[in-house]
């Protein structure tokens, strides 16, 4: 019954009675005391660690909205269009045009045995309209000898060089779908969907092996570590459809030296499929009885709908400036309540990505619906993304008790696309309305959807409380949130959306003692230096772990 | 190669009523039916012979699983076995639109047999104009070879006679067959057994009128083509195995689903030329067809 005291610059703890603090005392992976030495000291015998003495605690960052596969953008080489951090601590830069990603490749290409196909991942043709399309040709440029397979970010596509397709036979006659053409009719590299990947067939399958793979938690863990993240929900887990992945990631997050908890929400069924949804809730059930301090079954996740820069979220009138359609529902709105009810009746939450304002309003409808028949009022079902919830539906929302779990950093990385391609910049400006939800009383988390954007809750709250978008433009400023509302929401907020507030959230007594160490407070700095603060690492239930310099 | 029927249709319209009817009737093939509904294989009781987590084997042979993996990586999964089926029938989802769907009918190993889309006469037509799931309804119309009207039986005449005339809009290329509980003759839902196909089983009853065209030589693509997506012929299903004047070498199959024809290479060329026709009265006159038929050979 050891007592370690941590004494520290500035503690931030978010719970309103002791909102700042020099020294948080932890016995037991607890927070025992918080206040300062004197006032820990109080609970007796102790050892002092004054590692943090020069810096900043805070409430370890949950997020609320995450996805382990994170570890395959940076397990390949990387030719996404923005920075994106490594385990090492180090950097992948983005590569902005066209040579970039060539070149980056080529790097790649030399470090690999001569045999290996290349593959790589998370390239976004959204950030380059001026380009043509990425081909075999520009591939080819890097090895024409050797089978190379670059992932688009949107899982929808990939673009493969010519030793590709003549390894798998892709050839002029291949009559599958997806493989598009040059002007003579010879496959000109781009895969378009599954069916047209899967031609690709050892370079898919190397890939999709990689997400049911539990030495992925452990990337992930170093990911979060960086970013000062201690809880990560896993939001599209895969154990309710595979329970034998359960065990394997139970036993890589309990390991003593994987520094972070993980929540998962499992999909009752791959999305666009329905399930037995009574019989998958029953089950659901099952694993959360077998949860341990760092490994969480909560509730269900529902893929409702597609991606705005997709353009296949499902959008209420008058839809996309550039297209004809609305996006469709990947859910029927009668089998939204079905899924919603058979989780409710168990007591289980449920987190629905929505995208599109139709889908969100459909989702609301269920919730609506399984309310009125069974009153479990403190469900905190969220509405995932919710990037263009619009304010009638916030009200709503705030009235029948749902939360939003708001992809806030869409604003730096995808804004200029939404002002200009998506949705125009008037609706652009009330997408991601942080200041609308807390002010229709609807619990606000703030996410990463880490994989799509880099996990670490930073940058989610500076994109909150600045709007500002790669290009600089302000997108929203009456949408805007404080730094405290933003940590609060990248805290405690997320952590109320999980069912745990009661355990993590907030530096306070009989909590786990799960800090997030910072050089700076995200309080006490120029706002828009937020996602600059360094972070040193993490506390994790009183273990501390510190993360590589880059 | 392993044939694929997708069945798709909104929720509650039929879709597993229609599957059952198939499984109770017997396809006359090795057949496996994949549901795109995780846990939810609901297959009636007396059918059931076993049943293993999400696989249900039949009393006939037939074998159900619904899918627990993206399709594509369950179809790769299916060819790479050393039984693998002869027909394969993917109950979609829904909301599923069956286009892209049936996409996945066209890996190596597969070849698409058909679209068929399951309509609910009582309700199809309110929800194509639902604000949210509407453009999900019309999609699933638009991609369908051959549309099953289920449960006529609770429309009257003349609801039915404009639901028809309706669906000639919707559902532009395909032929609508009624139905009430999902009964409609298995070979219009699976396709015939081809004629080159070689079986113990016995040829399925067809209670519609067929006929069996073996062309003499290589045959005019398009003119072949028209003939079999003209309505006037009353051709409503075929299969076969024909040579095009375009590509001599190799032998095609081609599969016709309503107004939809799918024609996919054949590896054996040495196979015979012929293709079954089954088609509805009164249009259908099968000695009139063949003529048709015989002058697109080259």
């Amino acid at each position: 019954m050891s007592t370690t005291i941590f004494r520290a610059r500035h503690i931030v703890t978010m719970h309103r009675s002791n909102p700042t603090a020099t020294a948080v005392a932890v016995r037991d992976g607890r927070v025992l005391a918080v206040g300062t030495y004197e006032e820990c000291a109080q609970w007796g015998e102790h050892v002092v660690d004054d590692t943090f003495a020069d810096r900043v605690l805070v409430p370890g960052f949950v997020e609320a909205h995450g996805h382990s596969m994170d570890a395959l953008v940076v397990q390949y080489p990387y030719v996404g269009y923005h920075d994106y951090p490594l385990p090492d601590g180090t950097v992948a830069k983005g590569a902005t045009t066209y040579a970039g990603v060539i070149d980056r490749l080529r790097q790649a290409d030399a470090a690999l045995p001569p045999d290996a196909t290349l593959i790589a991942n998370s390239f976004d043709p959204i950030y380059f309209p001026d380009e043509p399309r990425l081909t075999r040709e520009h591939l080819d440029r890097v090895s024409t000898t050797r089978p190379i397979f670059v992932r688009h970010a949107s899982g929808h596509l990939a673009t493969v060089n010519t030793a590709l397709l003549q390894k798998e036979g892709i050839t002029r006659e291949c009559t599958t779908p997806g493989v598009a053409r040059d002007g003579n009719g010879e496959p000109n590299g781009e895969l378009q969907e599954p069916p047209a990947m899967s031609l690709a067939a050892e370079a898919h399958r190397t890939f999709m092996r990689g997400f049911v793979d539990p030495s992925v938690v452990g990337v992930h863990a170093q990911l979060c570590r960086n970013a000062g993240v201690t809880t990560s929900t896993e939001l599209s887990g895969a154990m309710l459809l595979s329970a034998s992945l359960e065990q394997a990631w139970r036993a890589a997050t309990d390991q003593p030296t994987t520094p972070v908890r993980m929540v998962i929400y499992n999909l009752p069924s791959a999305p666009g499929t329905s399930a037995a949804y009574d019989e998958v809730a029953e089950a659901a059930l099952e694993l959360a009885r077998r949860d341990t301090p760092k490994f969480r079954n909560r509730g269900a996740k529902l893929v409702l709908d597609g991606s705005i820069q997709g353009w296949t979220a499902m959008l209420q009138w008058p839809g996309y400036i550039t297209g004809t359609d609305h996006g469709q529902l990947l859910t029927a709105p009668e089998e939204m309540v079905d899924a919603v009810r058979a989780f409710h009746r168990r007591r289980l939450n449920v987190h629905a990505h929505c995208n599109g304002n139709a889908t969100a309003g459909a989702f609301i409808d269920a919730v609506e619906q399984v309310l009125a028949e069974d009153a479990w009022l403190d469900h905190r079902h969220v509405v995932q993304h919710s990037q263009t919830t619009l304010p009638a539906q916030y009200r709503r929302m705030g009235r029948l008790g749902l939360c939003a779990n708001i992809f806030t950093n869409h604003i730096w990385y995808w804004g200029d696309q939404h002002a200009s391609l998506t949705l125009g910049p008037d609706r652009a400006r009330g997408m991601w309305a942080c200041r609308t939800a807390l002010d229709e009383g609807v619990p606000l988390s703030i996410h990463t959807d880490s994989g799509v954007t880099p996990i670490g809750s930073l940058m989610p709250m500076w994109c909150a409380v600045n709007r500002v978008s790669t290009s600089g433009q302000v997108l929203g400023e009456h949408e805007r949130i404080t730094p405290y509302e933003a940590l609060h929401a990248a805290t405690l907020g997320a952590a109320f959306q999980v069912h745990m507030d009661h355990e993590i959230g907030s530096i306070e007594p009989g909590k786990w003692a799960d800090f997030a160490v910072l050089d700076e407070s995200p309080l006490d700095v120029d706002p828009m230096a937020i996602r600059d603060i360094a972070v040193w690492g993490t506390v994790v239930g009183g273990d501390v772990f510190e993360a590589p310099r880059g | 190669m392993i044939d694929v029927v997708v069945v798709g249709g909104y929720l509650g319209a039929g879709k597993t009523t229609l599957v059952n009817h198939l499984l109770r009737e017997g396809t006359g093939r090795r057949t496996l039916v994949l549901v795109n509904d995780f846990g939810k294989v609901a297959v009636a009781d007396e059918l059931v012979a076993a049943r293993d987590g999400e696989t249900i084997t039949l009393t006939n042979g037939c074998v159900c699983c619904s899918l627990a993996s993206p399709l594509v990586d369950a179809l790769v999964e299916l060819r790479g076995r050393a039984d693998p089926p002869e027909l394969l029938v993917i109950e979609a989802s829904g909301v599923a639109d069956p286009e892209p769907l049936s996409h996945h009918a066209m890996i190596p190993g597969f070849r698409l047999s058909g679209v068929v889309v399951v309509a609910d006469a009582e309700t199809v037509r309110a929800r194509s104009a639902h604000e949210l799931v509407g453009r999900t309804v019309l999609r699933q119309l638009r991609a369908a070879g051959l549309v099953v009207l289920n449960k006529t039986d609770l429309v009257d005449a003349a609801t039915l006679t404009r639901l028809h005339a309706w669906l000639a809009e919707a559902a532009p290329t395909a032929v609508v067959l009624d139905a009430v509980q999902g009964a409609v003759p298995v070979s219009i839902v699976v396709g015939p057994v081809g004629a080159a196909e070689h079986h113990d089983h016995e040829p399925l009853a067809n209670p519609h009128l067929s006929a069996t065209w073996e062309p003499a030589g290589p045959v005019d693509r398009s003119a072949l083509l028209a003939v079999l997506t003209d309505p006037s012929t009353g051709i409503v299903r075929a299969k076969g195995v024909v040579r095009f004047g375009d590509r001599p070498d190799r032998p095609e199959m081609v599969q016709v689903t309503g107004r939809r024809v799918e024609c996919s290479p054949v590896d054996d060329e040495l196979q015979a030329a012929a293709i079954v026709l089954i088609g509805l009265p009164p249009e259908f006159d099968g000695g009139a067809l063949l003529t048709q038929l015989d002058a697109t050979v080259s």
